[in-house]
């Protein structure tokens, strides 16, 4: 913990955390109709082979999906396995790698669609990598943003302000979708209605910029197709330097071991009320990268500044 | 002649009713438990019933800019699961939106609603083609008595504010869509 400065400013590193939630079987059909035809295939013929799910992109035979015993068998037919946790993973492995120089270590993750045993996991990676009582599992962005508006972290006087904030979750156009798809899409919704409401004294850090990274799908566009978009939005509320994409982002390599082994890389999985999923405490191996589509978006990661200089 | 057309009519009849039961097995595999959350999911459903929040739920947003409200009516088809257990919410999500919900209930076919809270970036009429008439519409059920839910959405916003009047078909078998991801409903402007 750092000590409070002569000016009496705390600075907060946030993880945020979206659902990720199994679309089943139609929706594999329409994103994968190839992967899935084989692997219905391959579970009558026995085989083994690789069905990396809905929001992954591709099967690496030589990643982390080869994964404990049964693992890759597991892939053909639960399009949770290895997308369930990919959020979380980032998150985890946003608090190890982009929290340095902050006071204090957030992390917010709507905690809709998980089970018990799959919350714990989030819980004991929060609390071996966020600082302690800094883990929020929540259910509305309305509550987010109570979070993020805090002027001061609890028993301390000094002002709170905000250095970075990593934004993993499904994106949409103009929508970071915290719930998509899920029971409670409308309420985990945000939108340039929600960035309204974010309190800039947060972001002033006082001769530094603060900086907000989304690695959701599209956020650097508008539904119209203009770049900009909610980060834009974002940058213009809260004064804060916006990084994100146009297309889409791929998670693809968040169990990606490379040369080593699922057991030596510490991959594990969380067997709990008829899921199974990969997980591992430390969280992802490696970090988001960007997708091709839609192709007609531009390409790279974009950066957004207050008043529109891009 | 008259057998001819007696079987023909028994064919095309046999086809219909294994169209309109596939409609209705499809809708069934789709829906997902919703575990751990449903009770607290549930019980927020029934307090909005019984508080009488089934209709628009405005946001309490300030709006620095322009502020216009528009009547929006949606026309649904495709399958609506029937059941006293089984509601029915829609929500709208937009930049503009000053609101999120603009019915829960049991499902029905046809919704009004008048002046809903937009704040718009630019003053005048919308139309298709601007950024602020564009939204996403969602549409979940949820049985209250199986602690399941489904929904209906797209991966692509569109200009339903322009629009107002839209026809919405629920679609049992997900689509590409416009931007090569996945929708659940096609949404056209009512005529």
């Amino acid at each position: 913990m750092g000590e409070e400065t002569q000016c009496c400013i705390l600075k907060d590193y946030i993880s945020i955390v979206g659902t990720s939630q199994d679309f089943g079987l139609l929706y594999s059909l329409v994103q994968h109709p190839r992967q899935l035809a084989r692997a219905a295939l391959n579970n009558l013929s026995g085989a083994e082979q690789i069905f990396s799910g809905g929001m992954m992109a591709s099967g690496n035979p030589n990643s982390g999906y080869r994964v404990i015993e049964d693992g890759a068998a597991q892939m053909d037919r639960n399009t949770d396995y290895a997308n369930k946790m990919m959020f979380a993973a980032q998150g985890v492995r946003g608090l190890r790698v982009n929290s340095g120089g902050a006071d204090f270590k957030t992390l917010i993750y709507f905690n809709t669609g998980y089970t018990t045993q799959q919350r714990a996991a989030i819980e004991t990676a929060g609390a071996r990598y966020a600082s302690p009582g800094r883990t929020f599992g929540i259910s509305a962005t309305s509550r987010l943003i109570q979070l993020i508006n805090e002027p001061h972290f609890p028993g301390r006087s000094c002002d709170r302000r905000i250095a970075r904030i990593d934004i993993y979750t499904h994106g949409l156009p103009d929508d970071l979708a915290f719930g998509y798809e899920g029971p409670l899409a409308a309420q985990q919704s945000f939108t340039a209605t929600h960035t309204a409401q974010l309190d800039p004294e947060r972001f002033d850090l006082v001769g530094r910029e603060a900086t907000i990274y989304s690695w959701g799908c599209r956020t650097a566009i508008t539904s119209g197709g203009s770049t900009g978009g909610l980060a834009q939005s974002l940058a213009d509320t809260t004064g804060a330097t916006v990084y994100a994409f146009a297309r889409r982002t791929n998670f693809s390599q968040t169990w990606n071991t490379g040369s080593r082994s699922a057991e030596d890389a510490g991959l594990n999985e969380i067997v709990s009320d008829g899921s199974r999923v990969l997980w591992h405490p430390a969280g992802a191996m490696r970090g988001v990268v960007e997708g091709n589509t839609p192709s007609e978006n531009p390409p790279g990661r974009f950066t957004f500044r207050p008043g529109g200089d891009e | 002649m008259k057998r001819r057309f007696a079987l023909g009519l028994a064919g095309l009849g046999l086809l219909a009713g294994l169209w309109f039961f596939s409609e209705r097995i499809l809708f069934a595999m789709n829906w997902t438990n919703m575990g751990l959350d449903g009770a607290e999911i549930i019980a927020g459903l029934r307090a909005d019933l019984a508080a009488g929040r089934t209709g628009i739920v405005v946001s309490d947003l300030p709006c620095v800019k322009d502020r216009v409200a528009l009547d929006l009516s949606v026309n649904l088809t495709g399958h609506l699961p029937r059941g006293e257990q089984v509601i029915m919410r829609i929500s709208v999500t937009g930049p503009q939106a000053m609101f999120d919900q603009i019915y829960l209930g049991p499902p029905v076919p046809v919704i009004r609603v008048d002046a809903t809270p937009l704040c718009l970036t630019q003053t005048g009429p919308l139309a298709d083609t601007d950024e602020e008439a564009f939204a996403y519409l969602n549409i979940s059920f949820y049985d209250l008595e199986e602690n399941q839910f489904q929904s209906f959405g797209s991966e692509d916003a569109d200009p339903i504010f322009a629009w107002q009047d839209i026809n919405v078909e629920l679609l049992e078998r997900p689509e590409k869509s416009r931007s090569q991801g996945v929708t659940r409903l096609k949404i056209t402007p009512a005529m």
